[in-house]
């Protein structure tokens, strides 16, 4: 079997095999995140594979291979954003609703309907891709202690524990 | 993980993932994309036209006979006869003229040929890969930056006079193609060169619907099928569907002793999607791409693990009968990746494959031919190697590899509606990327930051690759490219200046402020004899259209601007009137001779993407298009209290999505919109039941173009609440009925008002 290290090698010396199979490990979440994060299967598709392409060209520049799936969300995170910005004006972004709705009366798959597309971003990378808050502040480049309120007044409203 | 957690990644784990994203296809999507060093170009064909070469070229070693004495891979095709300059079929193409109205010949008339490209034997290829594997190990690294180092391969024989004249027009195929007799006008799949057939899938012969559909299983599989339905004004009669099996090829490894680990790798998988179909001659032709994985580990005698990772793609076409009840009549199958698929006007197909080999070191020696040769079959029956003299290995220094990447393109003669008959294969260095393709000529591309671009000469089912080049930058799609009067143009956008290291997040990425667009003008031997530089600087190319000596880009950033490029001088294309507007049309067609529509996204100043936009562009005085007309479909983007909603257009990525109709006056654009709908059951306290529901709604919009604007007509609407319930993605018309089409269920309604006649689900 071979070892997140021996691929990460290989995909440095363009082995686009072994790092697919880097990519097999994780792919399916990089996807959920960016679905959720983002408009359209077609819009999450792009992210993901833009994504690919620029990590599997800046391989090199990974430096300890065990980092191999924080360093591709992080540019996955970059890919993301940059689409959303297409979405939304920036300051129509605050408005979108996270803080304003009412999370009370409503049921989980709605309230997760109206988070706004930064609180998208940091809930699924905690939720569906396991990361810690100060991993998710590595990946976005955001003080860990700003994504551990964000996310704990996210959770709250949906009534959800801190893992 | 506690147990709201675990809800919610539930939810938001439910939607499956696209296909282009499975590791397989991510693979061939880097193997196309990222920057490589400079593969080198096939050897580079003297003496040879694209239609001699048809008649002429011979196998040097035994010919592969396939049913009917048809041989293949090299041999000639059985309606051609060899050494006939004047065979009709052969040599000319069918109104070969030039620019002043002369006739040409081809500058041979069916000699035997003269030299064969081909390898001369396995061997050769083997010891190739051998060399260029060893090249490869020595390499530290394949390092990304080539700074657009325009190489491009000019070795021409002199005296090569390929005389490829081609009144091929794009005009819109305004005439409607139906079935045999009996059957109402109906629309089919505009294909970008009048008689070359480009496959969808769905097709209709104007009382059959087919519609193919990769749904899954429970465990995420792909199972292919074809669903079919009779209609007849409006109404949707009966409804049938057959299974599109393809056998595994692959041993599936046996892991049951193995109590390592193995949730990292899927040891072994099949998957398998129907890329496209065709009504032909009376057939239903389907064409499905098969990916097949197996890995296996052999521990050695000191315990080591030698790892490795079989690859099995290929590529199948089926023929069928048609009706309710295909049965099928036979099959062709082809090694490689599915690239792109035509049919010719003479009515071959020819099928296109990127092929891999193994690497070097799991190859095990010269005679395991199966590991690094591609190979064909008829009927599932045994596979047969491509002659290696069919094979073109690239000519200048081998460029280092662990592994030989060829194009494959096959070809089958569908005027026999009674088997299946192939008819040609060959194979060349080099993957396909995007493919364009005329009558009589097929061209593939390959590369990102340099475009190298194949051109394959196509005659009566008879393949030979007989020119290559490369410019720099890469190609949108196929509608960026255009054979027309003996000339190749091909846009494309240049990113050789655009790799920007991003300090912050530690990466290289793609700057697009560097971008800038070029169009090149190639003769028939892949020298660039004209070129036009440097517009949209720091926009990309979203759009080309070509109509004889015009062609019409799109580039943007954050305004649109339509450039109108004057091609009848080739040493000199120029612009010749440049439109600004909002937004970008993904995707241009011709609607008259004074009209060209675009279809794509509407945007705000900021580049902010709000909506769907059709527009009418006035294309009748070059040095002023100016837009007569514009719709747009705006994408919901609403938060309420009870719901919230996103939308976008299918036809935004996929141009076959949009029905484009000029002969009837009728537009049909599909929205997709997704909103969540919520009810919600407490029990007590914080316990609730979550029955959650998303909603789904796809429409389909009407549209036609009258006095100067477009008016909406009506639309087909349907909703569901499974979040992976797919939305219509195809319209067609038979008669005065629209229908419009998913995976999953059809809606009929009549064309004039449409209002519903009929819905039906597969």
């Amino acid at each position: 079997m071979n070892e997140i290290s021996d691929d990460v090698r290989l995909a440095k010396n363009g082995d686009s095999e072994a790092f697919s199979r880097l990519y097999a490990a994780i792919y399916k979440d990089l996807y959920h995140i960016a679905r959720y994060s983002l408009r359209s299967t077609e819009d999450a598709s792009d992210a993901v594979s833009d994504a690919v392409l620029d990590a599997f060209c800046s391989i090199k520049k990974l430096q300890d291979p065990e980092k191999f799936r924080s360093w591709m969300m992080k540019i996955l995170s970059s890919k993301i954003k940059q689409k959303q910005r297409e979405y939304f004006k920036a300051e129509d972004a605050q408005q979108e609703g996270t803080e304003s709705f009412d999370f009370e009366s409503v049921e989980l798959r709605e309230a997760l309907g109206h988070i706004d597309s930064e609180s998208r971003l940091l809930l699924s990378m905690s939720v569906l891709g396991g990361y810690t808050s100060d991993d998710i502040a590595k990946i976005c480049n955001i003080k860990a202690g700003t994504v551990r309120s964000r996310l704990a007044r996210i959770k709250e409203k949906l009534r959800l524990e801190l893992a | 993980m506690n147990e709201n957690d675990k809800r919610v990644k539930e939810m938001l784990e439910e939607e499956n993932i696209p296909q282009e994203l499975e590791p397989e296809n991510i693979k061939k999507m880097l193997d196309e994309k990222a920057p490589q060093k400079k593969r080198g170009n096939i050897r580079r064909v003297s003496k040879i036209t694209a239609m001699a070469a048809a008649c002429a070229l011979v196998c040097g070693t035994a010919a592969y006979l396939g049913t009917n004495g048809n041989i293949l891979n090299g041999g000639s095709p059985k309606n051609l006869s060899s050494g006939n300059g004047d065979d009709e079929s052969g040599s000319t193409s069918r109104n070969s003229k030039t620019k002043d109205g002369k006739e040409t010949k081809p500058a041979s008339d069916g000699d035997a040929i003269t030299e064969n490209n081909g390898a001369e034997s396995y061997d050769e290829i083997y010891s190739y890969l051998k060399k260029s594997s060893k090249k490869y190990k020595k390499l530290t690294s394949t390092r990304y930056s080539s700074k657009g180092n325009v190489d491009i391969s000019d070795d021409v024989a002199d005296g090569d006079a390929i005389a490829e004249t081609n009144e091929e027009s794009n005009t819109a195929s305004l005439s409607a193609q139906g079935g045999k007799g009996g059957a109402d006008e109906h629309s089919d799949t505009f294909n970008q060169e009048e008689g070359v057939l480009e496959s969808d899938i769905v097709k209709t012969d104007g009382r059959f619907i087919y519609r193919a559909a990769n749904k899954y299983d429970e465990d995420g599989n792909y199972i292919p099928s074809i669903s079919i339905v009779e209609a007849e004004n409006g109404k949707l009669l009966n409804k049938s569907s057959i299974d599109i099996v393809i056998a595994p090829q692959l041993e599936r490894p046996d892991y049951s002793n193995d109590s390592d680990d193995v949730y990292y790798y899927k040891p072994y998988g099949i998957s398998t999607v129907v890329s496209g179909m065709y009504i032909y001659n009376d057939m239903l032709v389907v064409v499905s791409a098969s990916n097949e994985w197996s890995e296996f580990n052999d521990v050695s005698d000191t315990g080591e693990y030698n790892y490795s990772f079989k690859n099995n793609s290929r590529t199948v076409v089926q023929l069928y009968t048609t009706g309710l009840e295909p049965q099928l009549i036979g099959s062709y199958s082809q090694d490689g990746y599915y690239s792109d698929v035509r049919i010719s006007p003479d009515g071959y197909l020819y099928l296109v494959t990127s092929y891999s080999s193994y690497s070097f070191d799991n190859i095990g020696g010269a005679e395991n031919t199966d590991n690094y040769i591609p190979s064909w079959n008829l009927n599932e029956g045994e596979e047969t190697l491509v002659a290696a003299d069919c094979i073109t290995l690239p000519d200048i220094d081998i460029s280092p590899s662990s592994t030989l990447s060829y194009t494959v393109v096959g070809s089958i003669d569908l005027n026999d509606n009674t088997e299946c008959v192939p008819t040609d294969i060959k194979a060349f260095a080099g993957y396909s990327g995007t493919v364009y393709c005329s009558a009589e000529n097929m061209y593939t591309t390959c590369g990102w930051e340099n475009t190298e671009i194949t051109r394959i000469a196509i005659d009566s089912g008879t393949i030979t690759p007989a020119a290559s080049g490369e410019v720099v930058g890469y190609v949108n799609d196929q509608f960026s490219m255009s054979e027309y009067d003996g000339y190749f143009r091909i846009a494309v956008t240049d990113i050789s200046s655009s790799w920007t290291e991003d300090i912050l997040y530690d990466y290289f990425f793609f700057d697009s402020s560097q971008t800038d667009n070029d169009l090149y003008v190639l003769d028939m031997d892949m020298n660039i004899v004209g070129s036009l530089k440097n517009y949209g600087k720091g926009e990309t190319i979203k759009s080309v259209n070509y109509d004889g000596d015009r062609a019409y880009v799109v580039t943007y950033e954050q305004t649109d601007p339509l450039f109108a490029i004057d091609l009848s001088d080739p040493t000199d294309p120029t612009i010749t009137s440049e439109l600004k507007a909002l937004g970008f049309s993904t995707y241009m067609q011709k609607w008259d001779d004074t009209h060209l529509l675009g279809i794509g996204i509407s945007a705000d100043e900021n580049g902010i993407q709000d909506g769907f936009k059709i527009t009418m562009y006035d294309s009748s005085d070059p040095s002023n298009i100016t837009s007569v007309g514009e719709y747009i479909i705006p994408f919901a983007n609403d938060y309420d209290d009870y719901s919230s909603r996103w939308s976008y257009s299918p036809a935004t990525y996929e141009r076959k999505a949009a029905l484009i109709a000029p002969e009837k006056d009728l537009i049909g654009i599909p929205l997709c919109t997704q909103s969540y709908v919520y009810y919600y059951e407490k029990e007590d306290g914080y316990n609730y039941t979550h029955d959650y529901d998303s909603e789904i709604t796809s429409e389909y919009l009407f549209f036609k173009y009258t006095d100067g604007e477009f008016e909406l007509i009506g639309n087909t609407e349907y909703h569901s609440t499974d979040i992976n319930s797919k939305y219509m993605d195809r319209a067609l018309y038979i008669g005065d009925y629209v229908y419009t089409i998913s995976d999953s269920y059809i809606i009929a309604a009549d064309a004039e008002t449409i209002t519903e006649t009929d819905r039906l689900d597969f």
